[in-house]
């Protein structure tokens, strides 16, 4: 699994004719997962419609933050600004659906064929589709997984499908940051192994929401407090330079060369972009070790005036929207 | 009946694997429909009776040119046959049917003809011959009664020619109108015939597509209690300390279990109520011990003592070709079938009350699964691999053996099967060793 340059959470939709049965997947999914059960496929419909339109907004916020740093402005203050303004309607868009073949009204797949132009990921659940029907909407490009609903453990295999479905990389997002990173940049951040250390750091430190940047090299991260770290990206060859410049802001000799080292890093490329008034610190770092090189990498955090916060928080949102009760008869 | 109880208890392998045909129940072939000793036997009443009968009205009361007493002699004798039980309560065994099938051409489609060439057709013998047509068709399967006719025409047309009985030709007789005819009734025979085949097949189609969609109905709502069981679960793990945390943990197991053996129970009726749809492309090369050895392992078993009487024996593993999801199905049909009997025999589940033993005869594989169950009564017999037949109509609807036959033939074998009643029952599965096994 490559580690994606932009990742963040979002809907999960379940569309099934039994209401039990939408109830009882309320029950069990993940607690920090945004659900929506449908009963009625129009609305489920309705709502991915519209979701269209707002993924397109936002992707095209996403492009001018990129745009305006063509235009020399700084990517990390413009990533803040564009979380903060946001507040946390992107966390309502619909990242995974779940829908079920056998329905009175309209079957699963025409369900799904009136969404040819939703991007997100589409699961067929289902006590009736053979695997002849899978395999010809899955050749059709309709859905990217079948789960029969007498499959033992339906609960695990389901959240397994979506939390792998959830790390898939969206082409559109993928494409807008791809263009702020320098080939050699791109090749770490695909490596292999490299990738690997990412996600799973992303997955320990409780990221929920981070990009991937060039300039400078790092990744600006949100979790679900609201809170935002800067993972800065230093390759060995710019240790050097970056001891140096701590060595002027008049950090200790040990500092230096354990900079030197590889051992910390300094935030200094947060500190110009947040166009901070004190020294840049020091932090620890990691060594990550990819198939064809090095990265370090130092895990900072970004002061509470510059982060969306609490009130813009996925754990807000959750709070705000986590009922799963079935709103529609 | 000696063989079967040493089969059965297992005191000799060897000779448990012995075939021996003429005690064996082949699958039928429908060269009678709807075959019933009272069906049979008033077929053979009404040619007993009615030869002589009918030899009477057309030799002394309405005189035709030509009948012969030895030959209603004969045709009366034939179905004096229908009439002894040798044959009526031997319809399972495969020469009896044919037999059967053979009595009903020589009576019906042969005699008919060698009568009306004759006689040279005329008012009696051209509506007789195109009745005769008519219920030939309704006999026995309309492939059978067409070659049958054909047959029975050219070969009585050859005998006529050959003995020549020397009757005279009316004169100007004109046979285009008998050809028309016989053509008619003929055409209209068939078409009766290849329809009511369709409609009994839409019927079966019809009734095994309901079953099938009714156990998939069955599946949001089984779904659905896995995952109050998985819910209860999550409770548990949220709430550790709860006094009746491990009871409510063994609840939600008990739920899975169950949710499990119930989804077990409709795959095996789906796939059974797909006799008539399953697909002959599939040809996998299938190790029929590791099969077995899956099929068995993975069978849900209502108690431990069930698992450990089933025991496998594997004298010579062989290789088959045809689909392993199919096949695994058989077996489980098989299995199912040979546990209901032992429970309905009030067994203790001794070790080894299931057997199933795999060898080779020559280019053959041979799948013997044996029981000392309840057995089937001889007269059950024939009809066992028929769809909705079952020996317990009240608990069970009679597909699986059907799904195993067909799947069984599909793959170029033959299944048969050897019972006593409260002794036990065997079934043998012979399939085709695959070439490349073969080579081996």
């Amino acid at each position: 699994m490559s580690f994606l340059l932009y990742r963040r959470p979002g809907r999960v939709v379940f569309l099934d004719d039994d209401r039990d049965y939408l109830e009882m997947l309320g029950e069990v999914m993940p607690p920090d997962w945004y659900v929506s059960l449908y009963l009625r496929p129009i609305s489920c419909i309705e709502l991915l419609h519209r979701d269209i339109q707002n993924r397109e907004t936002d992707a095209w916020n996403q492009q001018k933050i990129v745009n305006r740093w063509h235009d020399g402005a700084l990517l990390i203050p413009e990533i803040l600004r564009y979380w903060r303004e946001d507040g946390t309607a992107r966390f309502a868009f619909t990242q995974v659906g779940v829908v079920d073949y056998a329905m009175p009204a309209m079957n699963g797949l025409r369900v799904l064929d009136e969404l040819t132009r939703w991007p997100g990921s589409r699961i067929l659940l289902t006590g009736r589709a053979d695997e002849q029907l899978a395999v010809s909407a899955f050749n059709r490009g309709l859905i990217n997984q079948f789960i029969p609903k007498q499959s033992p453990d339906i609960r695990m295999r389901l959240t397994g499908a979506i939390k792998h479905l959830q790390y898939q990389p969206d082409e559109r997002h993928q494409h807008i940051w791809r263009a702020t990173l320098t080939h050699s940049q791109y090749a770490m951040l695909t490596d292999p192994l490299i990738s690997r250390e990412l996600t799973n750091l992303a997955r320990i430190q409780g990221w929920i929401e981070h990009v991937a940047i060039g300039a400078p090299f790092g990744v600006l991260a949100l979790d679900a407090q609201g809170g935002v770290k800067w993972l800065q990206l230093e390759r060995p060859e710019g240790l050097p330079e970056l001891a140096d410049i701590a060595l002027s802001t008049g950090w200790d000799g040990q500092t230096v060369k354990d900079i030197r080292d590889g051992k910390k890093l300094i935030d200094l490329a947060l500190q110009i972009a947040l166009n901070a008034d004190h020294r840049p610190r020091p932090c620890p770092s990691l060594t990550l070790k990819g198939q064809h090189g090095i990265l370090h990498a130092a895990v900072f955090t970004v002061g509470a005036p510059f982060a969306p916060g609490l009130s813009n928080s996925y754990q807000r949102f959750l709070a705000d929207h986590g009922d799963r009760r079935l709103l529609e008869d | 009946m000696a063989w079967l109880e040493t089969v059965l208890k297992g005191r000799d392998p060897s000779r448990s694997l012995r075939f021996s045909p003429g005690r064996q129940t082949l699958a039928p072939l429908e060269a009678i429909l709807h075959p019933s000793v009272w069906r049979l036997r008033l077929l053979g009443l009404t040619l007993v009776a009615g030869n002589p009968l009918f030899y009477w009205i057309w030799s002394s009361w309405l005189p035709q040119p030509y009948e012969s007493p030895w030959l209603r002699g004969l045709m009366s004798a034939l179905g004096l046959t229908l009439l002894i039980k040798p044959v009526t309560h031997n319809l399972s065994n495969n020469r009896i049917r044919t037999l059967v099938a053979l009595i009903m051409w020589i009576e019906l489609p042969l005699f008919f003809s060698w009568m009306y060439l004759s006689n040279a057709g005329g008012p009696v013998w051209l509506p007789s011959l195109c009745v005769i047509l008519l219920v030939y068709y309704h006999v026995t399967d309309w492939r059978i009664a067409t070659a049958g006719t054909v047959a029975g025409g050219l070969i009585s047309l050859g005998l006529f020619y050959l003995l020549n009985p020397q009757q005279p030709v009316p004169p100007g007789r004109d046979y285009a109108l008998d050809a028309v005819l016989v053509a008619f009734s003929w055409g209209s025979a068939l078409l009766l015939g290849v329809s009511s085949a369709n409609l009994r097949n839409g019927y079966l189609a019809h009734t095994l597509t309901t079953i099938a969609i009714m156990a998939h109905e069955l599946r949001t709502p089984l779904s659905t209690v896995a995952l109050i069981g998985d819910a209860i679960q999550l409770e548990v793990e949220r709430q550790p300390s709860h006094p009746r945390a491990l009871k409510l943990e063994q609840f939600g197991q008990r739920l899975h279990s169950l949710v499990r053996n119930m989804n077990y129970q409709i795959d095996t009726q789906i796939a059974n109520a797909k006799l008539l749809q399953l697909t002959r492309l599939t040809s996998e090369q299938i190790s029929a011990a590791k099969l077995v050895g899956e099929v068995t392992a993975s069978y849900p078993y209502a108690s431990s003592r069930q698992r450990n009487c089933v025991s496998v024996v594997v004298h010579d593993d062989f290789t088959f070709c045809s689909s392993a999801a199919q096949f695994s199905q058989v077996l489980s049909n098989l299995i199912k079938n040979a546990l209901y009997s032992l429970m309905a025999a009030d067994s203790l589940y001794h070790p080894g009350a299931l057997r199933i033993e795999l060898d080779r005869v020559r280019s053959y594989g041979r799948i013997v699964v044996a029981d000392d169950g309840m057995g089937i009564e001889s007269e059950l017999l024939p009809h066992i691999f028929k769809p909705f037949f079952s020996t317990n109509h009240g608990t069970r609807h009679g597909l699986g053996l059907a799904f195993c036959l067909q799947v069984v033939l599909s793959a170029g074998g033959s299944i048969h099967v050897k019972s006593k009643h409260a002794v036990g029952t065997l079934f043998t599965i012979m399939l085709p060793i695959a070439r490349a096994d073969l080579e081996h």
